[in-house]
């Protein structure tokens, strides 16, 4: 990966970014949620491995699971 | 129109003439409704074209005041009866303009008094504005590519009426120093009434701009700009530097946002010695909850940032230059942002 790279995904009453990076000879990714009353900047989540690929997986995969599309209800 | 605004005011008031039950103490004088407008041919007549309208300016008629509201429009309470003149107070009035001559009223007057403004703009075009500076100016990342400019075009709009244009002279990866070399010919072709100066993040790439040399050339191309305009009278507005997306791990985001703080720091310093208007974008960033969501990638803005740029630059631009608060015309400032 050349440089870092930003998803923003939009999710009802948060916007979580999750920020995509090298660092050293892994890929990283770290997710953040701002709204609904969390605004610090720490991560919420991060996940480390070898490609970038399935680093965005895996942070994708965690995020849908807590904060699902569509909301039943 | 003129006459019933007189006799409204009067009747609300209490001061007509014909009143049955006339106070006997110290006179109480009458209102007198006032409009503040921007005179761009300087012959202290309302001209029909002449539809800028200055809010927040104090106007005073014999020893009475009264402060603009949204549209111009003033009362003047209590003013004595008789020859008076109606005049601005300039402490109250936006960078850079000044007062008319002093209007003779006759009060009670029968008509509200159109109060001149002026703004010495040379050979410069009325109500065009030129933002100058990098990518940010530019407006990559916006949507659609107007970046703060559209925004501000609309505020400015709804703030004091007119047609404003916000011209486009940004130009993306350049550095200070890049941008003094260029004004001149940015100026030439577009002849602005302000010019929007936003310019230093890309000056970070430098080594020179954070080592000991700090801060390298960016203040000296800063006065440079600021000095260039004024020569041509144009008005300038310097803008502070936005901070960077503090996310972005990898690229020294803490580092980068203490250097962009104290430039910033510097940058202001500069206005202050100068004279100028500061448009405080970065402390209207940092008053917001959370920087992320206001931007796009590391460095560029969103439409929430881009929208938070126009608020900063409008305040800039119409806020009296003695007050050293934002606060004090915050009410006009709620309702801008949408596009």
């Amino acid at each position: 990966m050349k440089t870092g790279r930003l998803l923003k995904l939009q999710r009802a009453g948060v916007e979580l970014h999750v920020y995509l990076y090298q660092d050293g000879s892994e890929v990283k990714a770290a997710v953040y949620a701002f709204g609904g009353g969390a605004q610090a900047l720490d991560p919420i989540h991060t996940v480390s491995g070898s490609s970038e690929a399935a680093v965005e997986a895996e942070a994708r995969t965690w995020v849908e699971a807590r904060f699902p599309k569509n909301v039943p209800g | 129109m003129g006459s019933v605004l007189a006799a409204s005011l009067g009747a609300a008031c209490g001061g007509s003439p014909s009143s049955p039950n006339p106070i006997p103490s110290e006179s109480p004088g009458t209102p007198v409704g006032a409009l503040v407008f921007y005179d761009e041919n300087g012959n202290g007549v309302l001209d029909p074209l002449e539809s800028l309208r200055l809010p927040g300016v104090i106007v005073q008629v014999s020893t009475r005041t009264g402060q603009t509201a949204s549209g111009g429009h003033a009362i003047v309470a209590n003013v004595p009866a008789g020859a008076q003149v109606a005049s601005v107070r300039p402490e109250s009035l936006p960078p850079y303009f000044v007062p008319g001559p002093q209007v003779p009223v006759q009060v009670p007057a029968a008509a509200e008094v159109p109060v001149p403004v002026t703004l010495p703009i040379g050979l410069n075009r009325p109500n065009v504005y030129m933002a100058f500076g990098d990518s940010i100016t530019f407006g990559e990342g916006s949507n659609d590519g107007s970046g703060y400019r559209s925004y501000l075009e609309a505020d400015l709009r709804s703030y004091w009426g007119g047609d404003a244009s916000v011209r486009n002279e940004g130009q993306s990866a350049t550095r200070s120093n890049t941008g003094a070399q260029r004004i001149g010919r940015s100026l030439d072709r577009t002849r602005p009434a302000y010019t929007l100066i936003l310019y230093g993040t890309n000056d970070w790439n430098d080594i020179e701009c954070r080592d000991d040399r700090f801060p390298c050339y960016t203040i000296d191309s800063l006065r440079s700009m600021i000095q260039e305009v004024r020569s041509i009278q144009s008005h300038p507005i310097l803008g502070t530097i936005i901070p960077v997306n503090p996310i972005f791990l990898d690229k020294q985001p803490t580092e980068r946002n203490d250097w962009v703080k104290r430039m910033n720091d510097q940058i202001r310093a500069l206005a202050k010695q100068e004279g100028v208007a500061v448009a405080d974008v970065y402390a209207t960033f940092m008053s917001q909850p959370a920087l992320p969501p206001l931007y796009t990638d590391f460095l560029h803005p969103d439409e929430q940032g881009y929208s938070l740029m126009a608020q900063a630059f409008l305040r800039g631009i119409t806020q009296p230059l003695s007050a050293t608060s934002t606060a004090r015309r915050r009410s006009f400032f709620f309702s801008f942002g949408d596009r």
